[in-house]
């Protein structure tokens, strides 16, 4: 098969997700000529579209057999201890989480331009509270979360009112009813769900949300979804929707918007199982953003393999229709996604490979494959803190601890030492991490850009 | 290879191809890629399990942004394929998948037809009869033939004259380096000459003498319209054709995208024809802009354009991203001064293909193409850019405006 190669760039990131396009986005506004190339559609759009920085203070959370709890254990509150306090606090504990690498300043400024590219795309987070928001999810609990969507603001606990929950018989996954009771009981204030009946909903025998999120782009249907829960609202109530309202981007905050115009009262989306329409929102306006920084995106083409030297990634080389296509860049960042996004691979024998540019992975608290994983599902598995293990510019190191190559950076789900799940920490280390791999990279260049 | 259709083993039921499906979330009838894919797929044990699978317009964007390499679009091509086995393929089928016998017919009465055409009763007396939507855009025969042109030419011009090929050569460069194979498809040869006179205007330009072969449809129609026995048989003849400069090492050139995708990967994965010939021939195929960038990055394309001070709509289709190189035309109609080329956003333009002409079909791929439409019409109501012809057709139709093939901006550029 014959091969081929196409003009360079300054900088290319390998991965779409937060991560990637965070990086993407960096780097393009400092001037850097930037591709996003990815296998596909990261995880962005299964998300609840809320960005989670610190959501739980038992740091580590367990790394014996002993302590795994239940899965039904929630992560103890940040509150009322202030957020950044609980940083400074696992920075001191776990030297090498990303969040101890990464200064307090660079994860301010990656979250203000996640904020901003956000806004642009109509998108509004609320302001950096240095107290977490805890916000109900669909099956009626309760979770931790540094910002959110405005769609979702006033679904938290810590407003007054009680809550009216309503659902559509056609939308899986989310039982109103059962979501109210749990609530209830979660929350400590009155809740209660129902049912609407919709114009044109019986099309379909089951609707995915994000076509169901279409019908809310209707002003005619929202009018008529208004006046059926008026009929229903007790004084006093809030009303939470699952988060259905609307999937238009260009304005996507005005169902919402005029949904609560229309009722008079708070009205609030909840996230629903994937594909989740705030997440999808979140990564149309990254997307959107880095396009309009003039960045160029390649989404269905996966890096097979790499070029380098001794010191240097010079290239890498991305499996087209017929054959492979060479991409040169000044600077590299890899944002690929962990062992389950597929930028890093796993075998039954107990083999970890980041397959692209053979670096190491680091197995914290695993020496052999038997502890990889804990009995409960529900535990903080080793497994989950595997990853690349880099120094602080973000250049993953070699066997030697050295950094593998002067130009190749990391973001993301692929760095070692953190556990996004247990933590509740994901959208903060990859929105700061995919920062930081940008500025490194960038400075990488020199005069280049 | 292993068959496409074991990737559904790597789906993991995330959506996200369900989540970016452009015709699921404008209809019903079409349950989505993930059910119809690798869902149904399971099911499929020789017999058709649904026939829903026919709504797929086979867009390929679930295949490129699944982030677990399934081939739900390839295994959709397949499912259809059997059910047309089982059902039997509607005339209509058969005739729209054949677009150089239509051409041929055509072409020499082209006034004739195309007037006829444009008759109400004639439209709607073939949406009665053959279930061809009477609005669907279909395209006006050009009466003189690309191939014709291009002999008339070299007629003309003696210089240009080279035995050594079917339809003939153009003169520039004289090394075998410097000469490059033109596949210009059926859109090109009957109904838009205006594409590949100005893919001529810009490889000549850049000192490359053009051989055109004698070809034939790639068989991207009949594949689409479930006919694979048909399908194989026009790849089989253009392979043949085209094997000869392949085996030189000679680039061959496409100016359609979905021509080119078709030669370079579904006839491998659909068609299932694993042949080291047809390999050959994938292997030297490229689209044109491809091609174009690959001689930018090697410092050998003339880059002494002339302003063209316009702002256009720039639309990349399905089956030109799914190649997998990204957006070529881009980079390089930046390269031409004041134009300012404005990426649309809007997945698909909806016909994709044959799809948008028929009957039962047309609304859903109108539906589709919507937001596309009025994006182009916010960005310039005057013209915009798209490199596949179906594809630009339908812009012409849900536009109202003109659309031209990214080519034809290079090639006014070299002025």
């Amino acid at each position: 098969m014959t091969s081929s190669r196409f003009p360079g760039y300054d900088i290319i990131v390998i991965g779409a997700g937060v991560a990637g396009l965070m990086a993407g986005i960096t780097a393009t506004n400092l001037g850097a000529r930037t591709l996003v190339v990815a296998k596909g559609v990261g995880s962005t759009a299964l998300t609840t579209g809320a960005i989670d920085i610190l959501g739980t203070q038992n740091i580590p959370p367990t790394r014996s057999p002993a302590q795994a709890g239940p899965i039904s254990m929630l992560p103890s509150p940040i509150r009322p201890a202030s957020l950044s306090a609980a940083l400074q606090q696992l920075r001191q504990s776990q030297p090498h989480h990303p969040y101890a690498i990464i200064s307090q300043e660079n994860l301010q400024a990656g979250i203000e331009l996640f904020r901003h590219t956000c806004a642009q795309a109509g998108l509004h987070y609320t302001g950096i509270a240095d107290e977490n928001l805890w916000l109900p999810t669909a099956l009626g609990a309760v979770r931790p979360t540094a910002l959110a969507p405005a769609a979702q603001q006033a679904g938290v606990v810590d407003r007054p009112e009680p809550y009216l929950i309503v659902g559509f018989h056609q939308l899986k996954d989310f039982y109103p009813l059962y979501l109210a009771d749990n609530l209830n009981r979660t929350s400590g204030h009155p809740a209660r769900g129902i049912y609407l009946e919709i114009p044109r909903i019986a099309a379909r025998a089951d609707w995915f949300t994000l076509y169901l999120a279409q019908l809310f782009d209707d002003p005619a249907l929202r009018y008529t979804v208004a006046q059926q829960i008026r009929s229903h609202l007790l004084p006093g109530e809030r009303v939470g929707f699952p988060a259905v309202l609307g999937q238009q981007t260009s304005q996507p905050e005005i169902p919402w918007l005029d949904l609560q115009h229309l009722l008079g009262v708070p009205v609030f989306e909840i996230p629903t199982v994937p594909p989740s329409v705030p997440g999808w929102r979140m990564f149309e306006a990254l997307k959107a953003g880095f396009r309009a920084a003039g960045g160029q995106l390649l989404i269905g083409s996966q890096v097979v393999e790499s070029s380098v030297d001794k010191q240097k990634v010079l290239a890498i080389k991305v499996q087209t229709a017929a054959r492979l296509l060479t991409l040169e860049a000044g600077a590299f960042i890899l944002a690929a996604g962990g062992l389950y996004g597929g930028g890093l691979l796993s075998y039954w024998d107990g083999k970890l490979e980041e397959p692209l540019f053979g670096l190491p992975v680091a197995t914290p608290g695993a020496a052999q494959i038997t502890d990889w994983h804990r009995p409960t599902y529900g535990a903080a598995h080793p497994a989950q803190e595997f990853g690349l293990a880099t120094n602080a510019q973000l250049q993953p190191l070699d066997a030697n601890q050295e950094p593998a190559f002067e130009n190749l950076f990391a973001a993301g789900a692929m760095l070692a030492h953190w556990n996004p799940w247990h933590e509740k920490s994901g959208d903060g280390v990859t929105i700061a991490t995919g920062y930081q791999a940008a500025l490194s990279a960038t400075h990488c260049l020199g005069d280049r850009v | 290879m292993e068959d496409i259709r074991f990737t559904l083993d790597h789906c993991v039921k995330c959506n996200i191809c369900t989540s970016m499906c452009p015709v699921s979330r404008v209809t019903p009838l079409f349950p989505g890629p993930k059910y119809a894919g690798p869902q149904a797929q399971r099911l499929r044990y020789g017999p058709s399990t649904d026939r829903s699978v026919d709504f797929c317009s086979g867009c390929g964007i679930c295949s490129q942004v699944c982030p677990h390499g399934v081939k739900i679009a390839e295994i959709n091509a397949k499912a259809r394929h059997t059910m047309y086995q089982e059902c039997g393929i509607p005339l209509r089928n058969q005739i729209i998948a054949r677009p150089d016998v239509l051409g041929r017919l055509a072409s020499p009465a082209a006034p004739v037809i195309n007037l006829a055409m444009r008759l109400p009763g004639v439209r709607r007396a073939m949406e009665a009869i053959l279930h061809i939507h009477h609005a669907a855009p279909m395209p006006s025969f050009s009466f003189e033939t690309f191939p014709a042109w291009f002999r008339n030419r070299r007629q003309q011009i003696p210089s240009l004259r080279n035995p050594s090929s079917n339809h003939g050569t153009t003169s520039g460069a004289t090394t075998p380096d410097e000469t490059v194979v033109y596949y210009h498809g059926c859109a090109t040869h009957f109904y838009e000459p205006r594409i590949g006179k100005a893919a001529i205007k810009v490889l000549e330009r850049n000192g490359y003498q053009v051989i055109v072969p004698e070809q034939g449809c790639c068989g991207l129609p009949l594949m689409s319209n479930g006919n694979f026995e048909a399908a194989r048989q026009v790849v089989r003849f253009n392979v043949a054709r085209l094997l000869p400069y392949a085996r030189q090492g000679l680039p061959i050139v496409a100016t359609s995208s979905s021509c080119s995708l078709m030669l370079k990967r579904e006839v491998r994965e659909i068609l299932d024809m694993q042949d080291d010939d047809t390999a050959l021939v994938s292997a030297h195929l490229y689209d044109i802009c491809e091609f174009l960038l690959i001689r930018l990055a090697m410092g050998q394309l003339d880059i002494a354009f002339q302003p063209i001070p316009l702002r256009v709509p720039y639309h990349a289709p399905c089956q030109l991203r799914g190649h997998g190189f990204g957006k070529p035309a881009l980079e390089l109609l930046q390269l031409i001064p004041e134009l300012e080329t404005i990426e649309m956003s809007a997945a698909c333009c909806g016909t994709a293909g044959t799809y948008g002409y028929k009957q039962e079909k047309y609304s859903i791929a109108m539906a589709v193409g919507e937001e596309l439409f009025s994006a182009i019409h916010s960005t310039n109501p005057h013209l915009s850019a798209c490199d596949s012809e179906t594809c630009r057709w339908q812009i012409v139709h849900g536009t109202g405006l003109p659309s031209v093939h990214p080519i034809e901006l290079l090639a006014a550029a070299y002025q």
